[in-house]
């Protein structure tokens, strides 16, 4: 590589100009031996480029540990348990209260005699009660009559 | 994309990712606990990873975005210096071994000491060698402004290593 070439390059270089391939000349030039003395300055910067490129994470660093993979066949799988799950449920829980209405209906004829029975026997107790306080109704004319006079 | 896919893809930009993550965040410990979240922010979206015209590209902004928060949140108080381990690809005497570490551990020095911005161009261009419209989707500038800043943050390099380089002969 000739040397004017290399300088033009730097020159380039620290303007920002050069293509990755002419930095790739740069960085195999200053790693071979044979460094114009008058360039060594910029040997060691390339070289640090260089190491640093060649930097990897240290094997045990290399095992990527992701979050637990939930894959979708699993995801399926707790879907449809809980959907079983559900379902089992709800037809235990209907089943459950037809059993209980069953007997309500069964109980029923009995229970709503007695209740109606009780329902009359209020209401007869209700009559006769209010039958007595009737005789205050007689009273009524009277004070009606010492406070209005007719002839 | 399911897990066999998403490796794939995710395994040869890891290592980018690292090195991204140990430039800014310079503690070994914390780039790769960058890496691990990164990577557990992309697998997140790993169903959304097709519709990006550049996944790395998404990875790296993801990655810097991790970092530049995290320097943001002062989380990293115990910044320290990485002492990586050179290996000189000749086998030259020891005392020429213990000065190239020497100069490189400099050029560490002079890097670490640029703004967070700068130091993300220079690991983005002249250590991964992304180009230019890859760059411009990472850091969300144009192309003008990211060789302006990059044209800036060389000279700057190279203004301290003549600097030193000088201190060194006289």
């Amino acid at each position: 590589m000739e040397l004017h070439k290399i300088e033009s390059l730097l020159e380039k270089y620290l303007e920002a100009e050069t293509t990755v391939q002419e930095e790739t000349i740069l960085k195999d030039y200053f790693s071979s031996s044979e460094v114009e003395p008058r360039l060594e300055q910029y040997r060691p910067l390339f070289q640090f480029y260089s190491l640093e490129k060649a930097i990897v994470l240290n094997e045990e660093e290399r095992v990527i540990k992701l979050p637990r993979k939930r894959s979708r066949t699993n995801l399926y799988a707790s879907i449809a348990s809980i959907a079983a799950i559900l379902m089992i449920a709800i037809s235990v829980f209907q089943f459950s209260n037809y059993q209980e209405e069953h007997l309500v209906v069964e109980g029923n004829h009995e229970l709503a005699m007695k209740n109606t029975q009780d329902l009359f026997n209020m209401v007869t107790g209700a009559v006769a009660n209010s039958k007595e306080n009737l005789m205050y109704l007689k009273e009524l004319p009277q004070t009606k009559n010492k406070l209005i006079t007719t002839k | 994309m399911n897990q066999k896919a998403f490796l794939e893809f995710v395994n040869p930009i890891k290592d980018k990712i690292y090195r991204l993550s140990l430039r800014l965040l310079v503690s070994k410990d914390a780039a790769e606990d960058a890496t691990q979240e990164v990577m557990i922010r992309l697998w997140k979206m790993k169903d959304k990873l097709k519709d990006y015209k550049s996944p790395q590209a998404l990875a790296m902004t993801i990655t810097k975005n991790y970092c530049f928060d995290q320097l943001k949140a002062k989380k990293n108080n115990n910044l320290r210096i990485v002492h990586s381990n050179y290996e000189d690809g000749k086998k030259s005497s020891l005392q020429k071994e213990i000065e190239a570490k020497d100069e490189l551990l400099k050029v560490q020095e002079i890097i670490k000491n640029l703004s967070d911005q700068e130091q993300l161009l220079i690991q983005l261009r002249d250590i991964e060698q992304l180009e230019y419209d890859e760059m411009e989707e990472i850091t969300k500038m144009n192309q003008t402004a990211i060789r302006v800043a990059l044209s800036r943050a060389r000279k700057k390099i190279r203004k301290e290593i003549l600097k030193k380089h000088n201190y060194g002969i006289a």
